[in-house]
């Protein structure tokens, strides 16, 4: 009795120590699984901003035309008009979230801000500007930029900008 | 003895019992994690066409490609597409996934509702209202064959319809038979709407070019009549194959229009400050882009027109 008592528990033990070994490999499983699928979202993420700014400067709400045709320039009065008529439009806020669309104007240089009220001799375009409510919610920023050329309508002539995207993480 | 016989017949029905249940554990862990990598794959398509139909939408380039696995999308094998409209959005779905859904923008993409694909046919035609709106991207199974049908009135407009080399397009007048296969696409273009026989094909639409409305054949019967603003989307009608889907895509179109119409009308306002010959009437230019932005298309020859006068708006 005793000698099949002993046997019994002795099995019951393997089996148990089985099952925590078990167990402890699929907790460090499912943590490298969660790691894999965070650093697939990042990557996405990463991905999804190059799209955008591959794309924004092509965009007919940005680039220049003429007669119809697409240049391969950004309109500095459509940059300006953009943010006017989209500023009252909240479904840029699905297309975009939380982040910053801005252009710098490098040549011919200036850092006055771009206005309807100021809008000669100034070299800052924030086209989309959304941060999230709660600043302490933010975790992290990724910028990317990209060199553009910009086309002045009022004096019919070219210059090189920096289209800069920052993206918050939350 | 007894006791003893006993007590090996526990221990193997305790073995047995103890057995079962670790590899019951083991299978539902086998069959979970094959279903999240499926998951994991289905999403991993959409992310993919996401970024290209983004990338293409805007792009500089109107070109025609196929795009298979081993070039372009990269779809790695079967693949089922959803496309569908819901409350105005426009959504595509991977392998029936609710997790893998896109949801469109301002990329317009006429393809059938559903393809079950591993390599696309793909064709980008950059769509100008009378300033650029964006490409239009057609997508089709490389399989698909599309049997335009015409009669008398609509044979030149029919055959100098240019769509290109790589789609199976054969063109025939309404008195020939059309083939018995079931995975044709008809198109019709004749005066009157046909009626008899149209269930065997896969998929049926009737165009009116002269007043510009398209009506698709689903579920035994034609839709109501579904207008489009400009030409090009003839090619859309070609391409689609639900009447929702090509609805959704048209009031798109207009929405789309009507924010460029803004962005215009503002610039105009801006170079007004600039341009002050007596010639240049920005204000009237500004006034008829807010007008068609709200849908008064009859004024699209006069906007070509005034653009042309002084600083250009588009």
């Amino acid at each position: 009795m005793r000698k099949g008592q002993l046997q019994i528990q002795e099995t019951i033990l393997v089996v148990f120590i089985f099952i925590v070994l078990i167990a402890l490999g699929l907790v460090f499983f499912y943590r490298f699984q969660l790691q894999s699928i965070q650093s697939e979202i990042q990557e996405y993420e990463h991905d999804h901003l190059s799209t955008l700014l591959v794309s924004l400067p092509e965009s007919p709400e940005f680039s220049c035309s003429f007669r119809g045709e697409k240049g391969h320039c950004l309109d500095t009065f459509k940059l300006l008009a953009f943010s006017e008529v989209s500023g009252k439009d909240s479904s840029f806020f699905q297309r975009f979230g939380y982040m910053n669309i801005s252009v710098y104007s490098l040549y011919p240089s200036s850092s006055v801000p771009c206005s309807s009220s100021q809008f000669n001799s100034c070299g800052v375009w924030t086209i989309y500007s959304r941060l999230p409510e709660d600043k302490h919610l933010i975790l992290g920023k990724e910028v990317l930029d990209s060199p553009v050329s910009l086309y002045f309508p009022d004096t019919d002539s070219y210059g090189v900008g920096l289209l800069v995207v920052e993206v918050y993480g939350r | 003895m007894n006791h003893k016989g006993q007590t090996e017949q526990f221990n193997w029905i305790f073995v047995l019992v103890a057995g079962a249940i670790i590899l019951g554990f083991f299978s539902l862990f086998i069959f979970k994690y094959v279903e999240l990598q499926q998951k994991r794959f289905n999403i991993g398509i959409s992310q993919d066409l996401s970024n290209a139909f983004q990338v293409l939408s805007t792009s500089s380039v109107g070109s025609s490609s196929t795009i298979d696995s081993s070039e372009g999308f990269k779809i790695g094998s079967t693949a089922l597409l959803d496309f569908s409209c819901t409350d105005d959005q426009l959504l595509l779905r991977v392998n029936e996934d609710p997790d893998a859904v896109y949801r469109f923008r301002d990329e317009f993409v006429f393809s059938r509702s559903s393809l079950r694909v591993d390599s696309l046919d793909l064709w980008l035609k950059p769509w100008f209202f009378p300033f650029y709106v964006g490409n239009f991207v057609f997508l089709s199974d490389p399989d698909d064959v599309f049997y335009f049908v015409y009669d008398a009135s609509t044979r030149e407009e029919v055959l100098s319809l240019d769509i290109p080399s790589i789609f199976t397009v054969k063109t025939v007048s309404i008195n020939d038979a059309l083939p018995e296969r079931s995975s044709l696409r008809v198109v019709y273009f004749t005066s009157s709407l046909p009626r008899s026989d149209l269930d065997r094909f896969s998929s049926v639409s009737h165009i009116s070019l002269s007043e510009k409305n398209v009506r698709f054949y689903e579920e035994g019967r034609w839709s109501d009549e579904i207008s489009f603003p400009s030409d090009a989307f003839v090619y859309g009608a070609v391409f689609s194959d639900s009447s929702s889907l090509f609805s959704c895509l048209v009031q798109k179109s207009e929405e789309r229009i009507s924010f460029l119409s803004k962005v215009y009308a503002q610039k105009a306002h801006l170079l007004s400050f600039f341009d002050r010959r007596p010639e240049c009437s920005y204000d009237l230019l500004f006034q008829r882009l807010v007008s068609f932005g709200k849908g008064d298309y009859d004024l699209l020859s006069s906007l070509e027109g005034e653009n042309s006068a002084c600083m250009l708006v588009f």
